[in-house]
């Protein structure tokens, strides 16, 4: 019966869900250029969510954007370059982009790029031209800022195929989040979910340190009984560290 | 007749070089010295046919192909290698979660690619990593064990066949000297 132990779970939240859809979407376009935005505040799982899309997917390439780039479009494709299997890359801008959009012909990829509202809007072009050249698809992941990054240039709005924000976990999210963690063990009531909920603020980056605590607390009271209170000090537990 | 000769290797090396359409007989012209024997072409060409009911080449039209990659679900290494690529730092519940790892498999994936330099453990109990070679790092060490344990299987069951039937004819002969 106990202890009860907490197995690492990716959850299908609902943001999750219409990620797919999203990218079903995006896939009944094939061979089109099109592109994709999965926006929405920190700590809502969009980076996790691309990278578990990623990872899942072969057929396509994930480049985390860094602000050292922001001066050289060379160094930004030179990156694209190595993710995309290109070896070696070119030395030069010119011939980097076009060893990209002959591997992208060649071998079509989906483009992950995360953060890319750090660098100026020369690099939403060039990603733009990517997606036309190269005839794929391309999703920008990234904070609130990432829509307003976007709908400055008319161009590459008109293009944008699909966007999806991301928005605060909501309850029925959290519920689902700790039955599936605890394998059916710890089953929320309403109360309690929703003192959850309110604790967590919509974010998902505290839940699985309070679920943790939570854990402990019903493992050392050996009950699957959850109460408020329990809620309450697993939350302040994790927040003293 | 040879097993283990990596031909499959070989040939998606040689169709990938090609870069467009190709033949069988293009395969084999490209692989050379490695294929000269009648039984060694028809490998080559059961080979071909096998990447194409998995997808992976192209059928355009009776006897002429095209390379369209790896379909199908990636194996597990390959989806962890990924996550570590994309995230830099994970723990080894991060993999489990992302990926469906068992942990242990996850843990002793990640003490090889210590073991080989690729990330470092962490007091916090993450793992970074410090070096990116972007093609997935070889357990060579662990394939080659397994692989070794596979042929002294094989040898001791070979030897235990051999020792039965031996202890069989010795029964057969026994009974033979006591009906005399």
């Amino acid at each position: 019966m106990f202890p009860i132990v907490m197995q690492p779970t990716f959850v299908k939240t609902r943001n999750v869900r219409n990620f797919e859809v999203m990218m079903d979407g995006l896939a009944l376009a094939e061979g089109q250029a099109r592109m994709g935005m999965v926006f929405g505040e920190a700590g809502l799982g969009k980076s996790r969510t691309c990278t578990k899309w990623y990872a899942d997917h072969l057929d396509t390439a994930y480049l985390y954007i860094t602000k050292a780039w922001e001066t050289s479009y060379t160094d930004f494709l030179q990156a694209l370059c190595r993710e995309l299997g290109i070896k070696p890359a070119p030395k030069r801008k010119g011939p980097c982009f076009s060893a990209i959009i002959d591997s992208l012909i060649q071998t079509p990829r989906t483009l992950f790029f995360d953060e890319l509202e750090k660098l100026h809007r020369g690099f939403l072009e060039m990603v733009r031209d990517i997606s036309e050249m190269g005839l794929v698809a391309v999703v920008l992941i990234g904070e609130e800022e990432l829509a307003s990054y976007m709908g400055q240039d008319r161009r590459v709005w008109s293009r944008t195929f699909q966007a999806l924000e991301f928005k605060p976990v909501g309850v029925g999210d959290v519920m689902l989040y700790i039955k599936e963690s605890t394998g059916g063990r710890i089953v929320l009531n309403a109360d309690c979910a929703d003192a959850m909920h309110r604790l967590l603020g919509g974010n998902f980056r505290g839940a699985r340190r309070t679920l943790l605590n939570l854990v402990q607390i019903c493992n050392a009271k050996k009950t699957t009984e959850v109460t408020v209170e329990m809620i309450n000090i697993a939350y302040k537990t994790g927040l003293e560290g | 007749m040879a097993y283990h000769t990596g031909i499959t290797k070989k040939v998606r090396q040689c169709i990938r070089e090609m870069n467009g359409r190709f033949r069988a007989s293009d395969v084999i012209d490209g692989l050379g010295s490695e294929v000269q024997t009648y039984s060694a072409r028809n490998r080559v060409k059961k080979v071909i046919l096998d990447m194409a009911k998995a997808g992976e080449i192209l059928r355009l039209e009776r006897g002429l192909y095209e390379y369209r990659g790896k379909q199908g679900k990636p194996q597990l290494r390959e989806v962890m290698w990924r996550i570590l690529r994309a995230r830099r730092s994970v723990t080894v519940d991060d993999l489990v979660e992302l990926s469906g790892a068992k942990e242990g498999y996850a843990l002793e994936w990640l003490q090889m690619l210590a073991r080989n330099g690729i990330v470092r453990h962490l007091k916090t109990g993450r793992w970074q990593m410090i070096s990116d070679p972007v093609d997935m790092p070889d357990d060579g060490k662990k394939a080659d064990r397994l692989k070794n344990l596979r042929i002294n299987k094989k040898a001791a069951l070979a030897a235990i066949a051999l020792a039965t039937g031996a202890l069989q004819d010795a029964r057969v002969v026994i009974e033979q000297m006591e009906d005399a």
